[in-house]
C-alpha cells in the first residue's frame, strides 16, 4: 500500500475537568505535564524510525491537546513535515479560553481546529458536564477566526435529555452565525461508566431522528455537504480528510496512551493506563496492547460497517477483493441505497439505517 | 459365589453427592487407578458432568474383601434421578438388592429423594441411609438424623456418616454393602433371563446393552431371544462393566454386565426387556416391561429452512441412543418443515434440545411445550392432542381433559408463604403440609402438568432462594374447560405460538403473550402489531413501534474493531432469528409467550 495517504493521530489524554458523557481516555490534568510530552514525541520517533512515512494529515486530539504547550506541538509537527501533509488539526475546549495562545498554535503549523461547542445552551452546558458557558464558547470562536483559522470544525450534540427541537434549532442557528467550514453533529450516546450513562436519560428515539432531520435540512439549506451521518462540510474541500481516513481503511498511525493505528492487515493499540504507556515508551518498550490481524471476513465486515455511514458508499468491489460476493439487490430494494456502478451508496434515510444496512448486508455475504 | 455379590444403587437428591460417593467408592476399591481417574467417573456426557446430573443408566463391578478376607463383588448401578426418567430407575432398582440413600447434612432430606426412596421400597430393597458431607461446617447432623427417622421413616441408626469429598466413613459404607444388602436370589438351573436397565449406542460396536442376570447363566456364544419384541440376535460379546468393559465368557445369576449383540437401535432392546435363549426360552418374561410414555410435547424446527435435512438425520441418530425420544415430521405455516417430539419431561427436552444443539451444531425454534390433552368428541370419539394447531373446533368438543400430577415441595418453613401462593396460583388443589423437621415443610397438591411446563421450577427456586426442592409423579386427568390462543404476528397467524390455555386465564394469557413478544421481537422498519385471539376474535394486542433509526453515532476515531466487532455479533445473532413472513423473530421469542412475571 502506498504510505502517502497516512494519517496521524496524537491522542492527549488530558482535559481540565471530564464531561459527564465522555467515555474517551482522559484524565484531569497534572501540573507536570513534561512526561506526557515526553513520551508523545519518543514515540513518534519510534514509530517513524520504524518505517518512512509520508503523513498527509496529522490529527491532535484529546482530551484536549490545547494544554499541551505551542512549542510541543511545534516540534511534533516538525518532526513530520512533508510536502504531502495537508490537513492538520488540533481539537480545544472553550473552556480555557485564557490559557490557551491560539496564535502560537497557528504558528505552530495548524491549519484546522475542531471546538467542542457542544451546545449553546447553558443549562444544556451543565448537564453535559462542561465548564464554559454559551458566551465562552462565542468568545473563543470569534478569537479563534481573528488569529487566522481558516477552517474551523465544531462539534455539536443533540438528543440530550430534555432537549426539544426548539433547543437544538436554537443551537443550529447559533452555529450558523459562525458559518464553520465543518460541522460534527453527534447524538448523545450513553455509554456505561459515565456519569450520564448510568443515569441513563436521553431524548426519545423519535426526538432523535426528528432532530436528524431538523439538522440535516437546516444545514444543507445554507450549503453544508452531509457526507457521514454525524458530518456536515461546506463544500467537499472541507470535508475531515483525517477522519476519512478511518472510513476508507487508509492505514494510520496512532500516538499516544490507547490510540489505535491500521498498516496492512493489522490493527493495534496502545496501552490505555498512563503510567504504564509512559513507563514503556520511555523504556523503549513498544506501548503496544494489543493487536489482531483482519481476516478476509473481518475485513469485508469493516468495508460494510463503515460503508453505509458516509455518502462514498460500499465499494462492491472490494468486497470481492476480499474474496466475497455480494448481490445487492436485496440491499437495493430496502429503498436507503442508490446503485452506481460498483458502489452502494446511501441516501439521507439510509445513512440513518447504517447498522442495520451492514447487518443486511454482511449477512448475504458469500464466500467464493 | 452367589453369596458373595452384591447389587446396589445410589439414590440423592441433586447435588447431595451421588457422583463424588461412587467416584470414592471406585478408588477405595482401587477400581480405578490414580492415573485413570477424574471426577464424575460415571457420567460420560458432557451435559451430565456439566449439569451434574445422571441422564442414562450405567453400572460399575468393584471388588472388595470383607473383615474375615471373603471377597466380594459388589455391583454399582448408577441411575439418573430425575422424574423424567422414573421409568429408567425403576428398571435399574429392579436390578438391585440394596440401595445407598444418600443425604446433604446441610441440606437434608429434598423432594427427589423421598420419590425416588418410595421407589426403592416399592421394590423391596434394603436401604442403607448415608448422611452425607459430614465435613462442612455448616453440616447438621442431628437434624438430617431427624428427617430421615420423621420423614423418611428409616432408622437413624443405621445411617452410616460419610465424607465423599475426604473420604471418611467411606470404608465403613462398604462394610455395610456388604453385611446388610442381601446377596441376589435366583435360579441358576432356570432358563436364562436377564433384565435389561439401560442401553448406549456405539458407533462402532452398535447398541451395548446393559443388565442384571435373573436366572440361569448368559454365555458368550449363544443366540439370544428379546422377549418383548421377539427378535433374536447372536452374541457377539458379553462381560463385566469395570471402567472399561472387561470380556468375558459367562455371566452367571446374580452378575451385572453387558452385552453386545448387533442390535442397530436402542429402541430395539429398550429398558426393562427380558433377555432369554433362543434355543431354551424362559417361559415367561420378567415383571415391570412397560414402555416410558411421553408426557410433554414441543416442536423442533431449524432455524434456516434449508437445514431441515440435516435435522432429520441428527434426529435420527439421536434415537439410536434415546429410545424414549419420540417424533413425527411437521410442517408450520410460518416455520416450514420440523417434527413434532415427545418428551418424558422438561430435562428430557432440554436434554434433546441441548444435544442437537451440541453434537449436531443445529440451531433451532422450540415451540412451547404443552402436554397431552384428552379431548371427548361430540361423536363419540376421545382423541388425544399433543399439538395445539390440532385441537378440534370448539362446536365439535364435549369434554376436554387434562393430565394432572401430584406435587411435593419440601422446602424450610420461612417459605411456605410465597411456595403456597406459587402453587395456588398454578391451580393446586387438596393443599396440605406437613413438618418433616424441625423447621421444614412438605406441601402436597394436585395441579395440572400443563402449569409446570415452563418457568415453574426457575419460580420455585426464585421464591425459596434455592432451598426448595420439587418432584411429583403423574396421576389422572381432569376435566379442563380450556381455550385455543392463537396468535397474529403482523396480521399472519403463527401457528408454532398457539397454546391450550385454562379459558378463565386465556385473556390474561393472550394480554401477557402479546407483551412478552412485544419485547422479545426488535423493531423493524414498519409498525408490527401482535393479537392474541381466541376463535378469531381478538382478546389482546400490542404494537411493535417502527424503528425509525439503526446507526450508532459514533465511529470512535480510530477503533474500528470496535465497530465491526459489534457487526459480528449482530451477525450471528440474525442466525438464530427466524423469518416469518416480513418479520424477523428471535429464537427466544417462541418461548417468551409462556413467561410470566
Amino acid at each position: 500500500m502506498a504510505n502517502d495517504g497516512v494519517g496521524l493521530y496524537i491522542h492527549v489524554p488530558f482535559c481540565v475537568k471530564k464531561c459527564s458523557y465522555c467515555s474517551f481516555n482522559s484524565v484531569c490534568i497534572p501540573e507536570d505535564t513534561s512526561g506526557m510530552c515526553t513520551a508523545l514525541s519518543t514515540e513518534l520517533i519510534q514509530r517513524i524510525d520504524e518505517q518512512e512515512m509520508k503523513f498527509q494529515t496529522f490529527y491532535a486530539g484529546g482530551g484536549t491537546p490545547t494544554l499541551l504547550p505551542p512549542e510541543f506541538w511545534m516540534r511534533l509537527i516538525g518532526m513530520v513535515q512533508n510536502p504531502n501533509l495537508r490537513e492538520v488539526t488540533i481539537e480545544t475546549n472553550p473552556a480555557v479560553l485564557d490559557a490557551i495562545d491560539y496564535s502560537s498554535l497557528r504558528l505552530a503549523g495548524f491549519n484546522r481546529i475542531s471546538v467542542g461547542v457542544q451546545s449553546f445552551n447553558d443549562s444544556n452546558l451543565q448537564l453535559l458536564g462542561r465548564r464554559h458557558t454559551s458566551q465562552e464558547a462565542m468568545d473563543t470562536l470569534n478569537l479563534i477566526r481573528k488569529t487566522g483559522f481558516k477552517n474551523i470544525s465544531m462539534d455539536l450534540m443533540y438528543g440530550l435529555p430534555g432537549q426539544s427541537l426548539e433547543d437544538q434549532k436554537s443551537d443550529i442557528l447559533n452555529t450558523l452565525t459562525f458559518m464553520p467550514q465543518h460541522i460534527s453533529a453527534y447524538e448523545l450516546t450513553l455509554e456505561a461508566g459515565t456519569p450520564m450513562g448510568d443515569k441513563g436519560e436521553k431524548a426519545s428515539e423519535d426526538q432523535c431522528v426528528d432532530m436528524y432531520n431538523q439538522l440535516h435540512d437546516m444545514l444543507t439549506e445554507k450549503g453544508y455537504i452531509h457526507y457521514e451521518v454525524s458530518s456536515y462540510a461546506l463544500g467537499d474541500k472541507y470535508r475531515s480528510l483525517h477522519n476519512s481516513s478511518y472510513w476508507n481503511r487508509t492505514p494510520y498511525v496512532g500516538i499516544g496512551p490507547s490510540a489505535h493505528s491500521f498498516k496492512n492487515k493489522k490493527r493495534s493499540w496502545n496501552l490505555s493506563s498512563i503510567p504504564e504507556y509512559e513507563s514503556a515508551v520511555l523504556n523503549g518498550v513498544t506501548p503496544e496492547e494489543s493487536a489482531e490481524e483482519l481476516t478476509a471476513e473481518n475485513a469485508a465486515h469493516e468495508v460494510l460497517a463503515l460503508g453505509f455511514r458516509n455518502v462514498n458508499g460500499v465499494d462492491l468491489s472490494l468486497i470481492e477483493e476480499f474474496g466475497f460476493q455480494l448481490d445487492p439487490s436485496d440491499i437495493v430494494s430496502t429503498g436507503l441505497v442508490t446503485r452506481k456502478g460498483n458502489l452502494l451508496i446511501p441516501d439521507e434515510k439510509g445513512m440513518l439505517f447504517a447498522d442495520h444496512l451492514a447487518l443486511v448486508a454482511a449477512d448475504l455475504l458469500k464466500g467464493v | 459365589m452367589l453369596k458373595n455379590i452384591r447389587n446396589f444403587c445410589i439414590i440423592a437428591h441433586i447435588d447431595h453427592g451421588k457422583s463424588t460417593l461412587a467416584d470414592r467408592l471406585l478408588q477405595a476399591t482401587n477400581s480405578v487407578t490414580d492415573r485413570e481417574f477424574h471426577n464424575q467417573m460415571l457420567d460420560s456426557m458432557d451435559i451430565e458432568r456439566e449439569r451434574g446430573i445422571t441422564i442414562k443408566s450405567t453400572a460399575v463391578t468393584m471388588y472388595r474383601e470383607n473383615k474375615a478376607g471373603e471377597k466380594f463383588q459388589l455391583n454399582l448401578i448408577d441411575t439418573p434421578g430425575h422424574v423424567d426418567f422414573s421409568y429408567e430407575v425403576s428398571r435399574a432398582l429392579a436390578s438391585c438388592e440394596g440401595a445407598l440413600l444418600v443425604v446433604d447434612a446441610a441440606q437434608g432430606v429434598e423432594a427427589q429423594t423421598v420419590a425416588n426412596l418410595y421407589k426403592a421400597m416399592e421394590q423391596d430393597l434394603e436401604i442403607i441411609p448415608v448422611v452425607n458431607k459430614i465435613d462442612l461446617p455448616s453440616a447438621n447432623i442431628d437434624e438430617t438424623l431427624y428427617e430421615i427417622e420423621n420423614e423418611l421413616g428409616l432408622d437413624p441408626y443405621g445411617a452410616i456418616m460419610v465424607s465423599a469429598k475426604t473420604g471418611e466413613g467411606v470404608d465403613e459404607l462398604l462394610n455395610a454393602i456388604m453385611e446388610r444388602i442381601p446377596a441376589p436370589s435366583g435360579d441358576p438351573d432356570a432358563p436364562l433371563r436377564a433384565r435389561v436397565f439401560d442401553s448406549i449406542f456405539d458407533p462402532y460396536r452398535g447398541v451395548i446393552a446393559y443388565f442384571r442376570v435373573v436366572d440361569g447363566v448368559m454365555r458368550s456364544d449363544q443366540d439370544i431371544l428379546l422377549m418383548s419384541q421377539g427378535n433374536e440376535y447372536r452374541i457377539e460379546e458379553i462381560g463385566h462393566l469395570g471402567i472399561q468393559r472387561e470380556k468375558c465368557k459367562l455371566l452367571n445369576n446374580g452378575d451385572v454386565g453387558y452385552l453386545i449383540a448387533g442390535i442397530k437401535s436402542v429402541s430395539d432392546v429398550r429398558s426393562g426387556e427380558t433377555v432369554t435363549t433362543k434355543l431354551s426360552p424362559a417361559p415367561e418374561m420378567l415383571d415391570g416391561f412397560s414402555q416410558a410414555k411421553p408426557v410433554v410435547f414441543s416442536s423442533l424446527f431449524p432455524i434456516s429452512s434449508e437445514d431441515y435435512n440435516d435435522l432429520a438425520l441428527a434426529m435420527d441418530k439421536l434415537k439410536l441412543n434415546d429410545a424414549s425420544l419420540v417424533f413425527e415430521k411437521v410442517n408450520s405455516v410460518g416455520l416450514g418443515f420440523g417434527f413434532r417430539c415427545g418428551f418424558l419431561g422438561l430435562l428430557h427436552l432440554e436434554v434433546v434440545q441441548e444435544r442437537l444443539e451440541r453434537e449436531f451444531g443445529m440451531s433451532l425454534v422450540l415451540t412451547a411445550p404443552t402436554v397431552l390433552y384428552r379431548v371427548s368428541l361430540t361423536n363419540g370419539q376421545v382423541v388425544y392432542i399433543d399439538n395445539p394447531n390440532l385441537y378440534p373446533d370448539p362446536s365439535r368438543i364435549e369434554l376436554t381433559e387434562e393430565p394432572y400430577i401430584k406435587a411435593s415441595v419440601i422446602m424450610p418453613d420461612k417459605y411456605i408463604g410465597p411456595v403456597t401462593t406459587l402453587l395456588l396460583g398454578r391451580r393446586g388443589q387438596n393443599y396440605t403440609n406437613t413438618y418433616v423437621g424441625a423447621k421444614r415443610v412438605e406441601i402436597k397438591v394436585d395441579m395440572p402438568l400443563a402449569e409446570i411446563v415452563y418457568d415453574f421450577y426457575d419460580k420455585l427456586k426464585s421464591v425459596t432462594q434455592g432451598y426448595g426442592s420439587f418432584d411429583y409423579e403423574t396421576s389422572e386427568y381432569q376435566p379442563g374447560n380450556l381455550a385455543k390462543v392463537d396468535i397474529l404476528v403482523n396480521g399472519e397467524p403463527v401457528d408454532a405460538l398457539s397454546m391450550l390455555v385454562h379459558r378463565d386465564r386465556a385473556q390474561a394469557w393472550a394480554k401477557n403473550a402479546c407483551e412478552n413478544l412485544k419485547e422479545a421481537i426488535p423493531k423493524q422498519q414498519f409498525k408490527i402489531p401482535i393479537q392474541g385471539t381466541i376463535g378469531g376474535a381478538i382478546i389482546a394486542r400490542t404494537t411493535i413501534s417502527a424503528l425509525r433509526k439503526d446507526v450508532t453515532a459514533k465511529c470512535y476515531g480510530g477503533d474500528i474493531s470496535r465497530k465491526r466487532k459489534l457487526l459480528d455479533k449482530q451477525k450471528a445473532g440474525k442466525k438464530r432469528m427466524k423469518m416469518v413472513g416480513r418479520v424477523m423473530i428471535p429464537q427466544k421469542a417462541f418461548l417468551a409467550v409462556l413467561k410470566r412475571d
